[in-house]
């Protein structure tokens, strides 16, 4: 890895023989043949058997942007320290590359968005219980909820600040 | 983790044929091949395209992928259990391959398993290279001397 043509070259294996068979086990975890795929991506099933195929074809954003269209997933594109590479590389399988569609995600993310919530009306309902002046009360709940309406604050802001840490 | 392991042909000089082909390639084309057989190895089954049979060599199939526009290829046959015996690795384009006599050279190496001229040694592959050419046995064996 100290050889920069190498680990540049790991970089672009991950691009050029990864990405093919995470498509494979995408449109396999979906069920889908080649050209039902194409469909969905609007392509042709020889581009999609192209693209299967380790190293052989040059991936352009917008090809990755339609794959992650059809498949219904989320596509993350950043650059990134080299130990962070190294672990995803180590912990990738293509046999167990999963990333569920938006539909399949539905409830998990209905639900982390109700624990959301629910922890936010725990912690105003805390709020509401503290000891505390009306102006800084007023200040943490217009922190939890901007849109309320309250009375402006009399305390200095950085003081309201210390307080939401020790209250949270 | 490894679903497969990998064996490499072995002259009778020590010589192993794909520690030396991989030592020849260019690190750009290291790291795919590295990062290829990373990634195989943990597949329960090889689709067509990754591994195909090789025409009018009864038994025999190739890995297939390519890195910087260039096709590669590794010669070989199944052998035990998840095993897969690499005899000769090389490069193709259009019908020309890398070295030419691959085929020969594949039909050669057979023969001399076959008669005990050859033999097979176990392939590491190169998990988190950590230093330039050295990586990690997925074995959890000792790294082997790769000069």
């Amino acid at each position: 890895m100290k050889e920069k043509a190498y680990r540049h070259g790991a970089v672009n294996s991950q691009i050029e023989i990864d990405l093919p068979l995470q498509i494979r086990a995408l449109r396999k975890e979906r069920g889908w043949t080649q050209p039902q795929l194409a469909t969905q991506a609007d392509m042709k099933q020889p581009r999609i058997s192209g693209i299967e195929k380790p190293g052989a074809t040059h991936f352009s954003l917008e090809t990755l942007r339609r794959l992650a269209e059809a498949f219904d997933v989320a596509l993350v594109v950043r650059f990134a320290p080299f130990g962070e590479f190294l672990e995803w590389s180590d912990r990738f399988s293509p046999d167990e590359f999963r990333a569920q569609s938006f539909e399949q995600e539905l409830p998990t993310l209905e639900a982390r968005c109700d624990l959301a919530l629910g922890a936010g009306a725990e912690l105003m309902a805390q709020l509401a219980e503290i000891p505390i002046g009306q102006g800084l009360r007023a200040e943490l709940l217009s922190r939890q909820n901007p849109h309320r309406r309250e009375p402006p604050s009399r305390i200095p802001s950085g003081a309201a600040a210390m307080a939401l840490g020790a209250a949270a | 983790m490894y679903v497969w392991r990998f064996k490499q042909f072995k002259a009778w000089t020590g010589r192993k044929a794909i520690d030396d082909w991989r030592r020849r390639l260019s690190p750009a084309r290291r790291a795919a091949l590295d990062s290829f057989l990373d990634r195989i190895a943990k597949m329960q089954a090889w689709p067509l395209g990754i591994c195909d049979p090789i025409k009018k060599h009864a038994g025999c199939w190739e890995l297939r992928w390519t890195a910087e526009k260039v096709e590669h290829r590794i010669f070989g046959y199944f052998g035990g259990d998840k095993e897969f015996v690499m005899v000769i690795g090389c490069t193709h384009k259009g019908r020309i391959y890398d070295p030419p006599e691959a085929f020969d050279t594949l039909n050669d190496r057979k023969d001399k398993i076959a008669t005990g001229e050859g033999e097979l040694d176990s392939y590491e592959l190169w998990t988190t290279p950590t230093d330039e050419g050295e990586g990690v046995p997925p074995w959890g064996g000792q790294l082997p001397n790769r000069d």
